[in-house]
């Protein structure tokens, strides 16, 4: 620990640099052996198009994840876990419902301009990985 | 407010962006280990924690700007940050850790900008 007075104006210190010593981000669940995949439309959307594994489990969790987005994505089960192609913005109730059972998104997630007030950001607990942008600008809670 | 509910979230592929929120106090990545793009804090009037405890590198930069009420940065873990380290504009800022001494941190530039009274450093930059 070295303690430092505090400066009055801006101090740099100066850093040589190094090569990348990080490891990279740990990989999806290898464990998930079934692909499929999911077209989702939103709630005022017509008939959703589904063309994924038929009958038990896999089924009812992408009927459900059709049933929660707001906005057209599409919900596929890879080897990372289920990864969710496009991006979520949430600006009202059900924004990221569409994120509750996914490992991994391919695009941005945003919330945004007031939103949280209204949305129950829980459903970002499963995430993993976010290959896009990840923003929470402008949101208050009264 | 808080926004710690990403307690899975290992990897940010761009930047991560948290910016003017009235009311937010606590921002918490438990399992974040990576962000390829720039981490960007700034204008949360109310912000009083940073909890970052596994992050290893980030991309691009570090900016943490405008967070009033901002008392301690720990990013512990820290190794590798593309560009700068910049903390500007927290008046009450009591502590700031980087890296620890088994794991030297390399960035370009550690930029603090302010007149704090107290203020501790913790940083281990790579000089060898």
């Amino acid at each position: 620990m070295t303690a430092v007075k505090p400066p009055t104006t801006a101090k740099i210190l100066q850093f040589p640099k190094v090569g990348d010593v990080a490891k990279p981000a740990a990989q999806g669940n290898a464990k998930q052996a079934n692909t499929g995949t999911v077209d989702v439309m939103g709630p005022s959307g017509q008939a959703s198009p589904i063309a994924a594994p038929q009958g038990g489990h896999n089924s009812a969790l992408l009927a459900r994840l059709m049933a929660m987005s707001p906005a057209k994505t599409r919900i596929s089960r890879t080897e990372k876990g289920n990864v969710l192609s496009g991006s979520i913005e949430a600006s009202n109730k059900t924004g990221l419902a569409a994120l509750a059972d996914v490992d991994a998104v391919d695009g941005d997630v945003a919330v945004s301009e007031g939103a949280f007030r209204l949305i129950d950001l829980t459903a970002l607990g499963r995430v993993r990985d976010i290959a896009g942008r990840f923003t929470f600008e402008g949101n208050r809670s009264a | 407010m808080k926004l710690d509910q990403a307690v899975s979230l290992e990897r940010v592929g761009d930047t991560l962006y948290i910016g003017f929120n009235d009311d937010l106090t606590l921002i918490s990545f438990p399992k974040l280990v990576v962000v390829e793009g720039a981490l960007i804090i700034e204008g949360n009037p109310r912000l009083l924690s940073l909890a970052f405890p596994l992050l290893e590198r980030v991309g691009k930069y570090i900016h943490i700007h405008d967070n009033g009420q901002l008392v301690d940065v720990a990013f512990p873990h820290l190794v590798s940050v593309g560009g700068e380290l910049s903390l500007q504009e927290a008046p009450l800022l009591k502590s700031i850790t980087v890296g620890r001494t088994t794991a030297h941190t390399s960035a370009t530039a550690l930029h603090v900008d302010g007149e704090w009274p107290q203020v501790f450093v913790d940083v281990h930059p790579n000089v060898g």
